[in-house]
């Protein structure tokens, strides 16, 4: 019973940690059309910027994950520019060409942060991640819960900024219909420019809390791609509620197989939910 | 159905049978240097690969990105039945192939009807998976990895490398004229038709996802055919470089470089990529190369998106056009 309901609470921790690197695509995915598979690289990058901050100045990784936001967020904008120049504006968006364009985008990152930092495994100390909260029967190891407590202030966040501002509106407008939300006032390429710098700040912010929960080589961003793309395909494109919810799914599948069978078949999870979906429900479970 | 000689002339297959006596025969066995024949088969390896992606991602636009996957169950299917004291090079062909051929096969069954970009990522997510499941497993040498005794070559192969080759050329070669064939017949025709626009190819009753699948099908099966040849190859066999990033970024690289839309792509890009690469290896570092080969392939993107087949042709070089 014990084990049960502390496996529980560990997934929906987990899940709530997925919701914070999933919701980054998706946006890019559902809402701007661009199929982000450097998306994980992204989160990854912004684990080793809190990687490198903290061996520089020590400075935690929480507080690096702050400051990478603005630094990732005008990565993005000016990546969704140069995607646009060269990939929409010639008509490629659809093809073979964006998504080889983003997996050369994956690859040079990837074999970038291999060359700076070298094919170890990197993590940061800070004396409350070993710690953790007794209440009652459970058990509930900090560096699980800030990573869930920060990933919720950001959905909450979310749900504001996409269904609340002049800006979020326009973002899921343009998603239906670019030319209508033109005549309503909205530049397309204005608006998806800030939509990709805030789908990338918030993988950075996943990343920094990422390298909380475990330690990252270069390549770990491949365990990561069928995850958060089985989230995204789960909840829906462009779905806030349906990200959350297939997060918190993901998660507690994987805790309760990492309990029960062993950890290391549970990338195994989100590739089935991912084949699932797709054979049974295409569409995902909540629409945008 | 057209007849054969209207898809290959006579001329051709004339050409074809010289070309495998000569390079697939006649060169392994009196080739002077081991490093000679050890460049040729690395040089062979990936344009067959990328020969093979080439079938779903240039002619249907289905991008795999987990040829290493593909190609490592057919290595370790080879690696497996060797072990079980089959040694015959075409088992394992045959072995890996058909393996392969049906694991693309059902993963296209799923992923194929809905948009390309889901196809994209389960081969990503299929590659980490069976990486994994390798790992895992302590009958296939987990991560440790298994050695493989070559055996003696037979007869007038100086090297079992070369005798290899020979196999491998042989696989490269049924890989052309299949190729070549879809390219010729209906079959391209259809493919052209439904890489302008799926909707109205459907619509005129061409079976698009039938097409679809039989290309994923050519395509993994290839994969896990040259797979098969690999594990003697490289007598060692372990996950991490057999799932390892080249494999599965070179066959997409050679494809682009050459122009997706020909056979003669794949051949043009591998050869002049891979040639390149070993170069690179050799001299400088095996990291270096994967980044120049990320920044070559962002390059040709951005700047040619056709290829330099196709870019080559527009200044009037007069390359034949096949389709």
């Amino acid at each position: 019973m014990e084990l049960i309901l502390n496996t529980i609470v560990a997934g929906i921790l987990l899940g709530g940690f997925y919701t914070l690197i999933s919701l980054g695509l998706s946006i890019a995915f559902g809402l701007i059309n661009i199929s982000n598979i450097a998306h994980p690289t992204f989160v990854l990058a912004g684990g080793y910027f809190a990687y490198t901050l903290y061996t520089a100045l020590g400075i935690d990784p929480i507080i690096s994950g702050v400051i990478s936001i603005p630094l990732f967020f005008i990565i993005g904008v000016f990546l969704y520019r140069v995607y646009n120049v060269l990939i929409e504006k010639r008509g490629h968006e659809k093809g073979l060409i964006s998504l080889v364009f983003l997996f050369s985008l994956l690859i040079l990152i990837e074999v970038g942060l291999l060359m700076i930092f070298g094919a170890d495994w990197r993590s940061v100390y800070t004396p409350y991640m070993v710690q953790s909260v007794k209440v009652g029967m459970l058990s509930i190891p900090l560096r699980m819960f800030i990573p869930f407590v920060i990933a919720s202030i950001v959905d909450i966040f979310f749900y504001y900024l996409f269904s609340k501002t002049f800006f979020g509106l326009g973002v899921r407008a343009i998603a239906q219909n670019p030319s209508a939300a033109m005549l309503m006032g909205y530049n397309p390429l204005k608006i998806n420019m800030l939509a990709f710098g805030i789908s990338l700040a918030s993988a950075a912010l996943g990343g920094s809390l990422l390298i909380m929960i475990q330690p990252i080589y270069p390549f770990s961003d491949r365990a990561f791609i069928g995850r958060v793309f089985a989230v995204v395909v789960l909840g829906g494109m462009g779905s806030l509620y349906g990200t959350i919810v297939a997060s918190i799914i993901l998660g507690l599948v994987e805790a309760v197989v990492a309990v029960f069978l062993g950890a290391s078949w549970s990338m195994l999870i989100s590739f089935a939910i991912l084949l699932l979906t797709l054979l049974l429900k295409p569409e995902g479970l909540f629409r945008r | 159905m057209q007849s054969v000689k209207m898809l290959v002339g006579t001329k051709e297959a004339i050409t074809l049978v010289m070309l495998f006596v000569i390079l697939g025969i006649i060169f392994p066995i009196f080739c002077p240097e081991r490093y000679v024949i050890n460049f040729a088969f690395y040089v062979l390896l990936y344009t067959s690969l990328a020969l093979a992606w080439n079938v779903l991602g240039g002619y249907v636009g289905y991008i795999n990105f987990g040829s290493c996957c593909f190609f490592g169950v057919g290595a370790y299917l080879a690696a497996f039945l060797i072990e079980n004291g089959i040694s015959d090079i075409w088992m394992h062909i045959i072995a890996g192939s058909l393996c392969s051929g049906l694991l693309g096969l059902f993963l296209g069954a799923i992923t194929l009807r809905v948009r390309g970009i889901y196809f994209a990522i389960s081969t990503l997510a299929l590659s980490v998976v069976m990486q994994m499941i390798i790992i895992n497993t302590p009958q296939l040498g987990g991560a440790l990895g298994m050695f493989l005794v070559k055996p003696h070559a037979p007869a007038p192969y100086p090297n079992f490398t070369a005798y290899l080759f020979s196999w491998l050329f042989g696989v490269t070669l049924i890989l052309v004229i299949i190729t070549i064939y879809i390219e010729r017949s209906h079959i391209g025709k259809q493919l052209i038709a439904m890489r302008d626009d799926e909707v109205a190819a459907e619509c005129i009753g061409i079976p698009t996802l039938k097409l679809k699948l039989l290309a994923a099908f050519i395509s993994c099966a290839f994969m896990g055919a040259v797979g098969g040849v690999y594990p003697y190859y490289i007598a060692y066999l372990e996950p991490y470089t057999t799932f390892s990033l080249e494999f599965t970024i070179n066959p997409i690289a050679m494809s682009i470089i050459g122009g997706t839309q020909s056979w003669l792509g794949p051949i043009v890009g591998g050869i002049v990529l891979s040639s390149f690469q070993q170069y690179l290896c050799t001299t400088i570092s095996s990291t270096l190369s994967l980044l120049l080969t990320g920044i070559i392939i962002m390059g040709i993107v951005i700047f040619v998106p056709d290829g330099i087949i196709v870019w080559l042709r527009k200044r009037g070089i007069p390359w034949k056009r096949h389709y």
